[in-house]
């Protein structure tokens, strides 16, 4: 047989004189396809019929309608009676703007979220990364749980050797992190961000470079040459898009390096959003270092083998490897995260909030569309009590009537994209930076097409409640009487249900907005042990190829740091290399004098540390509670922890005055005092061990100056500048930031949540408060003939007042009691989203209580004041009349 | 002279002459395919013949129910006397245009 849709849809489509015979002639061309090629080419011959038909039909429509045809109404075919409500609805609904305006807008302010927000959760969760067959590509991540570490922790060089071995799990694995260096002899010297991978980086993700190659296998090795790909931007902008860019040099942290390869314009790198290069790794595979957790590892699975298969062949491979090393590998797993999750994993539950919070929205602007349909179906008994007695189905009348309202959702659907567009754009311009794939956000075919369908779902929904009610047969009085006389009118009760639903969405809505807007309000208050007042920091990398060792990297720091001290207006320059939310950290390994030396690397002790000057504690307003801090000089070797290290290590001993050394063979360090501790990673990072080594005992390359400086950062960028130009001329001071930025930005996700979901709610009230409105407004109006009565009576207007407020009052009382239970069974799942606040905060459930219940009081006021001013002269002569 | 026809009702005026008394749509697809190779949409046909219908050239009429469709009547077609007249002209019109023309456009001597 023939697809028996498309062949409905010709059928619809065709004109009634000819149809027969053009189905019958089709049936026939599809049965002789079939027999002579096969079922599916005469489906798809059937199909294609189909489609070039469309067109001819159409006009043999329109040329019909020109000839008289006494066939034409008998024969009418489905398509010409949709055609035929359509023009109905539009005259109708033309006609009545002040029904019209106000159903378009909700609708389309309501659908408009919701597509905004469905963009944002399409372009950063459910488009695929733009990798070649992105599903197959993996993060690699060795399992530590087994020895009470993460589960995510990234991988040790000789790890990565090991699984790249196993070819029938991972067709290839690359490794990646962070490089951050310099880039000299284009002008002023500036701070470049790019990733050092290993050689298979390119192969992993599946895209080449676009010009030139990727690396080979001999520039991975030790001391190979220095090698370079550059990403498409880079080359534009600092090369000017030279077609012969291939095979020239640049200056990377003090060495040459060929450029070899630029990557395609629109490439994503894997772990450095903006980086500019990429380089490989040189590392020493025959003999790779298995001690330190220093790689990122992506993998492509080999082909054919789906994940669940590759994590039992992963837990079997781990197994053999902890045989293998046992120093290192004992309890290590191995963690397989496809990279898209891995790369929206912490977006998540965000856009999962969102979502819903939006779809609550557009619930609400049906809830209220379909209101309005319910009052203005009351006011036209009437005409369909008219239209019924002449004989009109009820099918016929809900046809006819959910027309109406899809013609609504569609004109709200198109003015919604539109408001979508505006939305989208707000949002990629609010959006927190560093949010994944942001830029990927935009209206695509395919949200398009879920705004199409969340159209033709709402008009459904909000149309087929009160179309079903208006087409109730009402006997015979309905033409007669003047469709608003009866006391308990059509739908009277609906619309109570509807108020009630209305108000409980709301509440939830405005009970997740308090909650998150609370849990930003403590975030930005939390105390992260540390003053940003006033402090500003910049980085400061000295290339290892011109300061290589010790003595000379020493030199430099104590140069800058004097030289920045001297700036006027600095009150203390300190030195650190590692400064709060910026999110790096390192951590090594320690031992304590008089404790027995670590037999395998589980019984090694371990603190985070960061290299520091003497003035660090002091320029950033770190508290020390016991001992002193550091001296500049020490005779002896000094360091200061923090308490968690203190407890951690000497529970109820005195921790000053012990001593711990990095090495076997390295000198001892003296604890000189312990620091409060500081949240390095925001108020909602655990408090770790942390250790401050004086800079002069432990140079490492790459530190951050920190100035505390009233006045602004902006006023020291050209200042620290120049003081370390002064120094070195070839090395930049990058990213001058004062810390209270620094706090701004790390509470932006949270703010921006916060922001949006109140936003909502905030729009799920207003438009709550026009529902209760409408429907007051409704019933005071069905109801006239009773407050007159009343009046008549001597009711006074006060009465009259609360009789309809205290309608209102206890409608909206039920929504919120609703609201409530459904805010206590929602909020939970907010989980670590929430911080410093319960979900089931009481201040926030009353105060947003309380002010739905204003809201609503507020609403009803007009109607009731309207009730108050009800004539029953006029008002009983209306009714009788 | 009536106005110049579009291609498809031209073609299938002139499957309905070669055809006789046995045109109906897929006949008629069938012999545009032959003649030109094109796959026609079936609808397209009926659009034509439609128009065809209005200006007179053709018209149609009922076949007696047929037991292989199913019962269901073909509709067939026929050409008008002004229909053949019509494609009469367009023939002898056809003729005197393309005289002593190659495709390939090189000139030809008359004989």
């Amino acid at each position: 047989m023939p697809p028996t849709v498309v062949r409905g849809l010709l059928r619809a489509l065709a004109p009634a004189d000819v149809r027969e015979a053009l189905l019958a002639d089709l049936d026939e061309g599809f049965e002789r396809q079939l027999r002579n090629r096969g079922a599916r080419p005469a489906r798809r011959w059937y199909r294609r019929q189909a489609i070039t038909g469309v067109v001819p039909l159409i006009r043999m429509r329109a040329q019909r309608r020109h000839l008289p045809s006494p066939t034409r109404e008998t024969h009418m075919t489905s398509f010409d009676a949709v055609m035929r409500d359509v023009r109905y609805a539009i005259r109708l609904l033309w006609r009545s703007p002040s029904f019209t305006l106000p159903a378009v807008l909700t609708l389309a302010l309501g659908l408009g979220a919701t597509t905004a927000i469905f963009s944002v959760v399409h372009g950063v969760m459910l488009t695929p990364l733009p990798y070649a067959s992105p599903g197959g590509i993996v993060t690699v991540f060795q399992d530590m749980r087994a020895r009470g570490g993460p589960e995510q922790e990234w991988a040790t060089p000789g790890n990565l050797v090991d699984w790249s071995a196993e070819t029938t799990l991972f067709a290839s694995v690359a490794s990646i992190r962070q490089l951050a260096t310099t880039l000299t002899g284009m002008g002023e010297p500036e701070p470049i961000l790019g990733e050092q991978v290993s050689r298979s980086y390119f192969d992993v993700l599946g895209v080449p470079p676009a010009t030139g190659r990727g690396f080979r296998e001999d520039e991975a090795v030790p001391n190979a040459p220095r090698v370079v790909v550059l990403s498409h931007g880079t080359w534009q902008r600092r090369f000017g898009g030279d077609a012969n860019v291939v095979g020239q040099r640049i200056m990377l942290g003090g060495e040459s390096h060929e450029i070899v390869g630029v990557m395609p314009a629109g490439f994503r790198p894997v772990i450095v959003a903006n980086a500019e290069m990429w380089r490989p790794e040189r590392f020493n595979l025959v003999t790779p270092a298995r001690g330190a957790v220093v790689l990122r590892v992506v993998a492509r699975l080999a082909p054919g083998v789906p994940i669940d298969r590759a994590r039992a062949q992963a837990a079997t491979l781990a197994g053999t490897l902890e045989a293998r090393h046992p120093d290192f590998n004992k309890g290590v797993g191995i963690n397989l995260v496809p990279l898209q999750d891995q790369v929206v994993s912490d977006v998540r539950p965000g856009l999962i909030v969102l979502s819903g919070a939006v779809l609550f929205v557009l619930l609400i602007a049906s809830v209220n569309v379909a209101n309005l349909l319910l009052a203005r179906a009351s006011n036209r008994t009437r005409e369909l009590g008219v239209r019924m007695a002449l004989g009109a189905s009820r099918a016929r009348i809900v046809r006819q009537l959910l027309t109406e309202s899809l013609l609504l959702a569609v004109v709200g659907g198109v003015l919604g994209i539109g408001v979508s567009l505006i939305g989208i754009q707000a949002l990629v311009a609010l959006a927190p930076s560093g949010l994944p794939r942001i830029e990927e956000v935009g209206l695509s075919t395919r949200v398009l097409l879920f705004a199409a369908a969340m159209t033709t779902l709402t008009g459904v929904l909000f149309g087929l409640v009160p179309a079903l009610q208006a087409s109730r047969d009402r006997g015979p009085g309905t033409v007669t009487s003047s469709g608003r006389g009866a006391v308990g009118g059509p739908g009277r009760r609906t619309r109570r249900l509807l108020i009630i639903g209305e108000v409980a969405v709301a509440l939830v809505l405005l009970v997740g907005g308090g909650l998150l807007l609370r849990t930003f309000a403590a975030l930005q208050k939390s105390d992260l042990g540390f003053d940003p007042t006033d402090v500003t920091v910049g980085f400061v990398i000295p290339p290892a190829a011109r300061y290589p060792d010790a003595v000379s990297r020493v030199a430099f720091y104590d140069q800058i740091l004097e030289r920045a001290q001297a700036v006027p207006g600095v009150r203390t320059a300190a030195l650190a290399s590692v400064i709060p939310l910026t999110g790096g950290d390192s951590d090594m390994d320690f031992q304590i004098e008089g404790a027995p030396p670590p037999r395998t690397p589980d019984e090694s002790t371990v603190t985070w540390y960061r290299i520091v000057s003497a003035s660090y504690f002091d320029a950033m307003g770190i508290r020390l509670v016991r001992g002193r801090g550091l001296t500049a000089r020490d005779p002896a070797p000094e360091v200061v922890i923090n308490e968690t290290l203190a407890k951690a290590h000497w529970p109820g001993q005195e921790p000053i005055g012990r001593r711990v050394r990095f090495s076997q063979d390295g000198s001892w360090f003296t604890i000189a005092g312990v620091a409060a501790d500081v949240k390095y990673q925001g108020a909602r990072g655990e408090s770790r061990n942390q250790m401050f080594i004086p800079y002069w005992h432990r140079p490492e390359g790459g530190i951050a100056l920190v100035l505390k400086a009233p006045g602004g950062a902006d006023r020291f960028v050209r200042p620290l500048k120049d003081a370390v130009a002064q120094v070195d001329k070839d090395i930049p001071v990058a990213r001058i930031t004062p810390m209270t930025r620094l706090i701004a930005v790390s509470i932006e996700r949270p703010r921006f949540l916060a922001l949006l979901v109140v936003l909502f709610a905030g729009l799920a009230a207003v438009l709550s408060a026009v529902g209760i409105l409408g429907v007051m407004s409704y019933l005071v109006a069905q109801r006239t003939p009773e407050i007159a009565l009343r009046v008549a009576l001597g009711a006074r207007a006060r009465e009259v007042l609360w009789l309809v407020l205290g309608d209102a009052v206890r409608l909206a009382s039920i929504g919120v009691a609703l609201g409530l239970g459904a805010s206590l069974l929602l909020t939970p799942s907010f989980g670590t989203m929430l911080y410093g606040v319960s979900p089931f905060d009481p201040l926030t459930l009353a105060l947003t209580s309380a002010a739905l219940l204003v809201v609503a009081t507020l609403a009803s006021v007009i109607p009731a004041r309207r009730a108050t001013r009800v004539s029953p002269v006029e008002a009983l002569k209306e009714s009788s009349g | 002279m009536a106005a110049a026809l579009p291609r498809l009702e031209l073609h299938v005026l002139v499957a309905l002459l070669r055809l006789g008394g046995d045109a109906y749509a897929i006949a008629i697809h069938d012999d545009i395919e032959q003649v030109s190779g094109t796959d026609a949409s079936i609808a397209g046909i009926y659009n034509a013949l439609d128009r065809l219908e209005q200006r007179g050239l053709a018209r149609s009429a009922w076949s007696d129910p047929r037991p292989e469709r199913g019962g269901r009547a073909r509709r067939f077609y026929k050409l008008t006397a002004a229909g053949r007249e019509y494609v009469r002209r367009e023939q002898a019109m056809a003729t005197r245009l393309w005289a002593g023309v190659s495709a390939s456009g090189d000139r030809r001597t008359r004989p």
